[in-house]
């Protein structure tokens, strides 16, 4: 049993700094309205349970005048033994402490252990009620009362057989036992779908090994099938061979046959060119015979026509003289020449000397011109010449004289001219007058010449004033310059002035001097002529008297001279005569004269040695001549005769020269004539050889056989030609082939292979898919993802089963409990319940009985079942405490807690009264009884000890009630 | 003695399908369901790169009879880059590609060893070091017997012994066993390492020498959380160096938001948001559940209006397009508890529903788990299935009493 020993209220609602200390058992807390017993009572529940938080609708009494809020309940707790609950402000719900008996404290979880878990709300549902509860059960349906009454009374029932109720809704609606549409229903048969669905793709995927089978069996297929193919492609290459090797094999056996007609042709190799080059050669060699022989014939002629041998070197040796005859004739000829020239000196030479004629040529010849005659006549010309040279001299000196007089006489004549004009005369007449004025005049002006003085100052003046302007401007001093120019401007200014100023008043005076001194000066030059002229005249009388006595002198000499001259000149005549020599000849020619006498008298000897020269040559000449016209055996002219021997003589020589090549060609052609017939046997013979060597007899057959032969090479070339081909063909020369089979066979070959290539291809095809199905299942995801979905979709059911599951629980457990409850702990309370109902009723009533559809009816002793409405109000409320009472009964070990009433009595009469005191009285023993009155009626049933006075607690405050 | 170096993976499940998502939008749906190749490309680029002497793929490579031809495809694919990269790969197959399945197989190119079903040892020579591996490959789908037996006792002193193994301890009772072992049936063949596979959740069974599951490479639902990988082992006579190499894609976790003084929705969005961002930045893409923490009455009152589910809508489109992607699977709100007061009917209820056995629960729910249409498509319910549906009913109890 829990008890509480005391209630210690810091401050709560109106109460502050209170302590009351209970019994066990009852306690009656009593006082009038507005005492505070509510108070009191909301403080245990408080101070149990905790402060009310906003949300909850229960009054706070937090003291409105005190800070202090709180207070502490001492308990005495059958397992923990006494205990302290101390709850002050704080949180919402309050600060609690609770101290333990051992010492230990905790909070609110030591709290709820002391309490056993329960909550204000259930406590209030059993241990707490007050008539306001018991009053209400008359609205109260009869579901909620029983309801009230199977959950033990307690609040919370109704809402969990509704959540039963909602639960079970929620749970049918998720899932039924026999239902589609419920939601895990319906994921189930999705998850069943999406099962079917991996079932199909797992086998799809089984698949994949039959695929890789099928590839590879196709892949074996192939093989077998290329390998067939392979060999099929052998065979067309064999047929192939054989249908291009079937001409061939053809042509092969036509010409194997031909070649039979063929067989015995022989034939020399290159017969034909070899014969044919013979032929040649023999006809060329023939021709060569023919021409040979001609050339011999001609040839042969040709010597017997030649000039004999001693012509010849008689020719020669003449030949050898050519240079002599032409010496010859040239020396003949220049002697000629020579000859005539000395003729032609010699004739000039006398025409010179003029000698005509040939008798005083002769003479002359003769005479001697010795140097002694020629000295002779050098010595009589020199005094010629002196006598001459002397009379000249003296003819030159008298034609001087002469003209010197005449050059007398002409300058006698010239004075005359210049002696003085009647003019002249005339002043020199006058003269003496005017001489006296003139000295009249002089002594006059020397008076004025003093005046005159001062003008030489002015000159002075003028002078220093042009200098020094010259010397102004020469200095480039224009200083100077000015002034001198002013300064001579000045001057020559006032000369002008001076000079007008004294020459105006003797002008005329002045005029007339200066006619005089004029005259004077006239006169006076007139007596110098005068007196000159009269000198020279004396003079050139003398000259004229002295050179007419050289004159005359002279002619005397003159005519001595010339008698000289005369005798000379006849004493050279005479001399020339001597010479027979005509004519005057002049004198200086005289000397030359002797010379070319000399001169011819030289040439006239030279042309006598040049005569007989000549003839000499001449002679030597002649024989030559006759000579080579002896052997030129004609006339021919003597210039030209040595061409013609040349001429002559080179012919005679070539042809001697040609005959002896001729000789030798002869011989040579001989030679070849001979070389020639030899080859030409060889020819023949060889040609025969080869005739026979074709086992031919002519030519014609010959040719033949040689066309013969080629047909045979030709053909055999072909052959072998064919025979290559086949063997480079591979093809196997035994066989034979028949043309139509190998075209047949080709034909099924070619048949085989398109079917094949058929086969292939649809194998190819097939693999093809194949691959890429399997690639596809390689690499489809969708499995993976198929299954992840439905492993998804599982979560989700698994989900959804949990919802499920817990809403299956908690409806199966409420369910299960309200079971329970009516199922088994119902006959036991009920049975309480029955005993406490009779007590209360005072036996009329039997007991409480649940109806078969679940409701309370009360069977009274008579056995008569009412309905709770039936009932009375005071009855109702008595089932109704008889409930409670009878479940606290019930947990009296569970939850042995204090049971509070708030006046619930307050409809029952006396006599239930007292029952009610006796059932308190009773449970009073299992349970502590909190009862809070205003009706003093209560008091009298119990001692003073067991009853609080609240309203006195209020004013002795703080002291306990005992 | 020379150290050799292998990669051991298990639990490929390559092209497996995601469970217990959805509502996905088409482009991470993708993401996700490529993310098993992705961490196989990782695995194969990694095993390029550095070279080592051989990979060992203990079982489950497909995910049973729903491996699709694409991954095969790209395991065949992977295999052939790493023997032209001339590395050795020892297979041993699970309970998920048994020998027995009607699969289309793939031909393996010569660097692999594919162990068939009598457990027999492949040996290698690595750089003088012989290297002995024993293993076997699952003939069926349910191999329930021991086969432990089998594996030789370690003989050659000289050699390295290395033992696959695709199953289950025997103690473990959390999977449904295959080829039970127990630790100690191991430790006496006196192998140098075990090389285990099947369980998906990485564990070190024993120390020295290690035993060790690598879990699967990719997580492929919410239980599946926290970064997979495979290890990269460096083992010797002596020694071991055990080096987790991670592979994940996508990582599933659990992101808790302390939803403390939230009171407008901008806070608790911004909180998810900063919640999310940080799990971004540790496993990059992602698939989350949002636990709201410390939801106050203040907190409270922003679920009165909109519920659940709408903001986890909110939350979606705010996480919507970025990168790496994180999708928000759930959001599950943890109330304080002090905040509701079951009243003594419901008190019973709860009570009494925390009395089911499972019996009771197979009885309450055999309305659908009887029903012939679904039974295969329903998982099975399990214990830990009926405590949690404890939990929410109680929860929805709850609130709809709350509500009312």
């Amino acid at each position: 049993m829990l008890t509480i020993k005391k209630i210690q209220i810091y401050g709560f609602g109106k109460h502050e700094n209170l302590t009351i200390s209970l019994n066990e058992g009852v306690t009656i807390f009593y006082g009038l309205n507005e005492a505070g017993k509510t108070t009191i009572q909301q403080f245990i529940l408080q101070m149990l349970f905790g402060f009310p938080t906003r949300q909850q609708t229960q009054r706070k009494y937090e003291p409105k005048a005190s800070t202090k809020f709180g207070g502490q309940l001492t308990l005495l707790h059958p397992i923990h033994g006494q205990c302290i609950i101390e709850r002050v402000k704080g949180k919402a719900a309050g600060d609690v402490t609770v101290y333990l008996e051992d010492g230990t404290t905790g909070q609110d979880e030591l709290l709820a252990k002391l309490l056993y878990g329960y909550s204000r709300a259930s406590f209030e549902s059993i241990f707490s009620f007050s008539l306001h509860e018991l009053q209400g059960i008359e609205k109260m349906s009869e579901e909620e009362l029983t309801h009230l009454l199977l959950a033990s009374g307690t609040t919370g029932i109704q809402h969990l057989s509704a959540l039963e109720k909602k639960m079970d809704k929620e749970a049918n609606e998720l899932f039924k036992k026999t239902g589609k549409v419920p939601v895990i229903n319906q994921k189930i048969e999705q998850l069943k779908q999406l099962e079917r669905t991996i079932k199909l793709e797992q086998g799809k995927i089984q698949t994949f090994e039959d695929k890789l089978q099928q590839l590879q069996l196709l892949e074996q297929n192939l093989e077998n099938l290329y390998a067939i193919q392979k060999l099929q492609q052998q065979q067309w290459l064999q047929l192939t061979v054989q249908k291009q090797a079937l001409p061939l094999i053809k042509q092969q056996q036509t010409l194997q046959q031909t070649l039979v007609n063929y067989q015995h042709v022989q034939f020399p190799p290159e017969g034909l060119r070899r014969y044919e080059q013979l032929k040649d050669r023999l006809l060329h060699e023939s021709q060569q015979l023919m021409q040979l022989k001609e050339q011999y014939q001609s040839l042969q002629n040709k010597v017997l026509a030649t000039v004999d041998e001693q012509t010849v070197n008689e020719m020669g040796r003449l030949m050898q003289k050519e240079a002599i005859w032409h010496q010859l004739t040239v020396k003949e000829q220049n002697l000629r020449d020579d000859l005539f020239m000395l003729e032609q000196e010699i004739d000039a030479q006398f025409r010179l000397l003029g000698v005509q004629e040939k008798e005083a040529q002769e003479i002359l010849l003769g005479e001697t011109v010795s140097l002694q005659q020629e000295q002779q006549f050098q010595h009589q010309l020199k005094k010629l010449e002196d006598a001459e040279e002397e009379l000249k001299f003296h003819l030159r000196s008298l034609e001087q004289v002469h003209h010197e007089l005449d050059a007398i006489t002409q300058q006698k004549q010239r004075l005359k001219r210049e002696s003085l004009t009647k003019e002249e005369e005339h002043i020199l007449a006058q003269w003496p007058q005017q001489k006296r004025r003139l000295e009249q005049l002089r002594a006059a002006k020397s008076q004025r010449t003093k005046q005159k003085q001062p003008d030489i100052f002015f000159w002075m003046v003028l002078f220093i004033g042009l200098l020094s302007f010259a010397y102004g401007i020469f200095q480039k001093n224009v200083a100077v310059a000015v002034i001198g120019a002013v300064l001579t401007m000045l001057t020559i200014l006032l000369m002008r002035f001076v000079r007008q100023a004294t020459e105006t008043p003797n002008k005329e005076q002045s005029h007339l001097f200066r006619q005089l001194e004029q005259e004077e000066t006239t006169v006076q030059s007139i007596f110098l002529k005068k007196e000159r002229l009269e000198d020279r005249w004396l003079h050139v009388n003398e000259q004229q008297s002295e050179k007419e006595q050289q004159y005359t002198k002279l002619e005397y000499k003159i005519q001595q001279a010339e008698l000289e001259s005369e005798e000379a000149s006849q004493s050279l005549q005479h001399y020339l005569k001597r010479y027979r020599l005509q004519g005057t000849i002049a004198r200086t020619l005289m000397p030359e004269l002797f010379m070319r006498i000399r001169g011819v008298q030289e040439l006239a000897v030279k042309r006598k040695g040049n005569s007989s020269l000549l003839q000499e040559t001449q002679d030597e000449k002649k024989s030559l001549y006759e000579q080579l016209q002896q052997v030129l055996d004609g006339t021919f002219n003597e210039h030209e005769i040595y061409v013609y021997l040349r001429t002559a003589y080179l012919e005679a020589q070539q042809q001697q020269q040609r005959v002896q090549q001729t000789k030798d060609q002869l011989a040579d052609i001989e030679r070849n004539l001979q070389g020639g017939q030899t080859r030409m046997d060889r020819y023949t013979t060889e040609m025969t050889q080869l005739l026979n060597e074709a086992q031919v007899q002519n030519e014609q057959a010959y040719y033949e056989r040689y066309e013969q032969f080629e047909q045979q090479r030709k053909i055999t070339t072909e052959l072998q030609t064919v025979q290559a081909q086949l063997a480079s063909l591979n093809f196997p020369h035994d066989k034979h082939l028949i043309e139509d089979s190998v075209i047949e066979d080709m034909r099924v070959l070619e048949q085989e292979q398109d079917s094949l290539q058929l086969e292939i291809d649809r194998c190819l095809e097939q693999r093809a898919a194949l691959q890429i199905e399997k690639e596809q299942l390689l690499n489809d995801e969708k499995y993976g993802k198929l299954l992840q979905q439905f492993e998804q979709e599982k979560s989700e059911l698994q989900q959804l089963i949990e919802h499920w599951a817990t809403k299956k629980a908690v409806a199966t457990a409420i369910h299960e409990t309200l079971f329970r409850l009516r199922e088994e702990k119902l006959p036991h309370v009920l049975l309480k319940v029955n005993a406490i109902f009779r007590l209360l009723t005072g036996g009329r009533y039997d007991q409480l009985v649940i109806h078969d559809e679940g409701y309370f009816v009360a069977q009274d002793v008579a056995g008569f079942r009412y309905q709770m409405v039936e009932l009375s109000q005071a009855t109702k409320e008595q089932a109704y405490i008889a409930l409670r009472m009878a479940l606290a009964q019930t947990l009296t070990t569970s939850a042995p807690f204090p049971i509070i009433m708030d006046d619930p009595f307050v409809h029952f009469d006396r006599n239930r009264t007292d029952k009610m005191v006796q059932l308190m009285k009773e449970v009073g023993y299992e349970h502590q009884i909190l009862y809070f009155t205003c009706h003093d009626a209560m008091l009298k049933h119990w001692p003073k000890e067991k009853i609080i006075d609240v309203g006195a607690l209020a004013n002795e405050r703080g002291v306990a009630s005992t | 003695m020379s150290a050799i170096r292998f990669f051991h993976m298990a639990d490929l499940h390559l092209d497996s399908p995601f469970k217990g998502l959805f509502g996905l939008p088409e482009h991470i749906l993708k993401e996700i369901r490529s993310s098993t190749f992705d961490a196989f490309d990782k695995i194969i680029q990694r095993a390029i790169q550095e070279q080592p002497d051989f990979l060992l793929i203990v079982g489950d490579i497909y995910d049973g009879e729903n491996r699709s031809l694409q991954a095969q495809r790209r395991f065949q694919d992977a295999m052939e880059k790493l023997f032209q990269h001339n590395i050795p790969v020892i297979i041993s197959y699970g309970n998920h590609d048994h020998l027995k399945g009607t699969w289309t197989r793939f031909a393996l190119p010569s660097n692999v060893y594919e162990l068939p079903s009598e457990t027999s040892v492949v040996q290698l020579k690595i750089r003088g070091q012989q290297v002995r591996i024993y293993g076997f490959s699952y003939s069926e789908r349910h191999l329930k017997k021991s086969v432990i037996e089998t594996y030789p006792i370690a003989q050659d002193p000289h050699a390295i012994h290395i033992g696959m193994l695709h199953g289950s301890e025997a103690s473990d009772t959390s999977h449904a066993l295959y080829a039970p072992f127990t630790k100690q049936q191991l430790l006496e063949k006196n192998y140098h390492y075990w090389a285990l596979g099947h369980i998906h959740k990485r564990q070190l069974l024993h120390q020295n020498p290690p035993i060790v599951y690598p879990g699967n490479i990719q997580s492929r639902h919410r239980k599946e959380q926290g970064i997979k990988g495979f290890y990269d082992v460096t083992l010797s006579q002596a020694a071991c160096e055990l080096d987790f190499i991670p592979t994940s894609a996508i990582v599933y976790s659990t992101i808790e938001v302390d939803c403390t003084d939230v009171v407008h929705a901008n806070e608790l969005l911004k909180r998810c948001e900063e919640a999310i961002a940080a799990n971004r930045t540790t496993l990059g893409a992602s698939v989350v559940e949002l636990h709201l923490k410390n939801i106050d009455e203040q907190t409270e009152a922003l679920f009165e209006h909109a519920t659940v589910d709408a903001w986890l809508e909110t939350i979606r489109e705010a996480e919507e397009g970025l990168e790496p992607m994180c999708w928000v699977q759930k959001m599950v709100l943890q109330k304080s508890s002090i905040y509701y007061e079951h009243s003594a009917s419901t008190q019973s209820v709860v009570s009494l529903m925390e009395q089911w056995d499972s019996n009771d629960w197979k009885d309450i729910l055999k309305d659908l788990y009887q029903y012939a249409g679904g039974a295969r498509l329903i998982e099975p319910l399990t214990e830990k299935d009926m405590k949690n549906l404890t939990h929410s009913a109680q929860a929805l109890l709850a609130e709809e009493i709350q509500r009312a």
